[in-house]
């Protein structure tokens, strides 16, 4: 059961990323990649001057992933429906679960990619001439792998959700971005605050970081459980 | 005899308060071409999702090739081959990609799928074309590679939502003896759906007419046109103006009068009406050649039978 699950989603992600990266734009991905990496060095210039800036850095380099996921997310749902491919692919043998877990893995794959793109070369610069010497690297790896790694999880989640139950694909687009912004806001706050005030202190910061990652992996975990009980076929395609 | 490939039971689907599939009995015969044949809105691509188990039933029951469409849809999809409404294709994607795809999903062995895709393509002469994005393409050959992609995997059954919408003559007779051959000589059971009355007499061994939902009628096409009480005359001679035409097709019992040339061809509505419609070309100072009543058509049986049922329905109301 699990190996056929299995099977019949990495079909479906090997549709979206031959889909999104080998011809959707390739033209277009090139730039995209190349602006992501330019940001990863322009963010830590833009917000180095602020007492909280290093640990803004990881926010900052979030920002074009999270939101890329979520126009993803609601374009292959919402989007593919109304396209009219969607019907088609459920019209086949592949089980309604596969095509979503598929899609989320697809996307959410893709978003690490960029977010590891867009702060792999900054992390390296802050390492050879840092911006503020109170916030380690190390912290904002830290910071990058358990929030804003579970955080293109849950966009890329909340945009599937939103897919299933909205029958518009502008307005998926819409209610998804609003999440991924909201999604910053509150990062933004966590990093300013929480974690700032732990600021100069590695291990005391390690503590918050980790019930942080723990408390988002643990709301990853049941947005899929939710996602995984509320797809339906007639829901995916928005009948009734 | 065999078991019918599809077998509904009452099947009722509702959308709110709204009756879209009411109550239909339908048995379709394992190897036979069949048409669901029903104007705009009748409810002919609910059926088709309800059959495919992309929407639940809310009352009766469907079984497909056996299964039931309630416990048992993946059973009957992995089964199933199908043209939806919209072609349904990756448009950035080539002809070869989207097939490729879709045999994955279908898992044809690798050594099968490369020939099967090449077989098919070449019979709808689309192989030259394989490395072309299909968003490129005319809606005839996209409808054409939908057709490739729904054959890939030798489906038992085959449901086609209006599937010679869009497509130019040549074409519609290519697919009508390739659905033929399919039924007939492979044994597979292909479901159609129409709103073309003379394409489900040329392509379909059995028809069902839906109308809102209901099923009006079914049967062989020859015997529902005869069914009926409909007929279709053809009077050949001169001077049939177009004040003749108008008061002909004024009477409550001729649905449609036409002159083409020298040819007058009425469609009754009830065939006692023959002797009337004679009497009043005479009386307008036509001359008349020759008179011929013909069985009616399915078209005319059809139109026939979607009145009578709005007239009923209002009648109600």
């Amino acid at each position: 059961m699990l190996p056929s699950m299995l099977f019949d989603s990495w079909i479906v992600i090997a549709k979206e990323w031959r889909e999104w990266c080998c011809v959707r734009a390739r033209s277009g991905w090139s730039m995209l990649i190349l602006l992501i990496i330019a940001w990863s060095f322009v963010a830590p210039v833009l917000v180095g001057g602020l007492a909280t800036g290093p640990l803004l850095i990881p926010v900052m380099w979030a920002a074009l992933p999270l939101v890329l996921v979520g126009a993803m997310m609601a374009d292959s749902i919402a989007g593919e429906r109304e396209r009219q491919t969607l019907e088609t692919l459920l019209a086949s043998r592949l089980p309604e679960r596969a095509i979503l877990l598929g899609k989320v893995a697809a996307i959410t794959l893709l978003g690490w990619l960029l977010l590891f793109l867009g702060s792999f070369p900054g992390l390296l610069q802050q390492m050879v001439k840092p911006t503020d010497a109170a916030v380690s690297p190390a912290t904002m790896s830290a910071v990058l792998l358990g929030v804003i790694t579970p955080c293109v999880v849950m966009v890329v989640i909340v945009g599937a959700l939103v897919s299933l139950y909205t029958a518009s694909a502008r307005f998926a687009l819409l209610l998804t971005l609003a999440f991924a912004g909201f999604l910053m806001v509150g990062a933004t706050v966590l990093a300013v605050g929480w974690v700032g005030a732990h600021s100069g202190n590695a291990s005391a910061t390690a503590t918050p970081l980790a019930v942080i990652a723990a408390g988002l992996t643990l709301v990853d975990a049941g947005l899929l459980a939710w996602l995984l009980v509320a797809v339906h076929r007639d829901r995916l395609l928005a009948i009734g | 005899m065999p078991a019918p490939a599809v077998l509904t039971q009452q099947l009722t689907r509702t959308f709110g308060d709204q009756t879209v599939i009411d109550h239909i009995d339908l048995a379709v015969p394992s190897g036979a071409v069949y048409g669901i044949l029903g104007p705009m809105g009748a409810g002919k691509t609910t059926l088709v999702r309800l059959l495919l188990g992309l929407v639940p039933p809310s009352e009766g029951s469907a079984h497909l090739l056996g299964y039931d469409v309630r416990t048992h849809a993946d059973a009957i999809r992995a089964r199933t081959g199908v043209v939806l409404e919209a072609p349904g294709l990756y448009e950035n994607l080539t002809a070869l990609e989207n097939l490729d795809l879709y045999a994955r999903i279908w898992r044809l062995p690798t050594a099968d799928r490369a020939v099967r895709i090449q077989q098919l393509l070449e019979h709808l002469e689309l192989w030259p074309r394989r490395h072309e994005r299909v968003a490129g393409w005319s809606p005839t050959m996209k409808h054409k590679l939908a057709m490739v992609r729904a054959l890939l995997h030798r489906p038992a059954l085959l449901l086609l939502d209006e599937p010679t919408t869009g497509l130019d003559r040549l074409d519609q007779e290519l697919l009508r003896a390739d659905l033929s051959r399919l039924a007939h000589q492979e044994g597979a059971t292909v479901l159609i759906t129409t709103r073309d009355p003379a394409e489900a007499a040329a392509l379909c061994d059995w028809v069902a007419i839906l109308q809102q939902g209901r099923l009006l009628a079914h049967g062989e096409p020859a015997v529902l046109a005869q069914r009926s009480d409909t007929a279709h005359m053809v009077i050949r001679g001169r001077g049939f103006t177009a004040d003749l035409v108008r008061l002909i097709e004024s009477r409550r019992d001729v649905s449609r009068a036409v002159v083409d040339k020298e040819c007058l061809s009425v469609e009754l509505v009830c065939r006692s009406a023959c002797a009337a419609i004679v009497n009043l070309v005479v009386e307008s100072g036509a001359d008349v050649e020759s008179v011929e009543q013909c069985h009616a058509s399915l078209e005319t049986a059809y139109r026939a039978l979607l009145e009578q049922a709005n007239a009923a329905k209002y009648a109600v109301r």
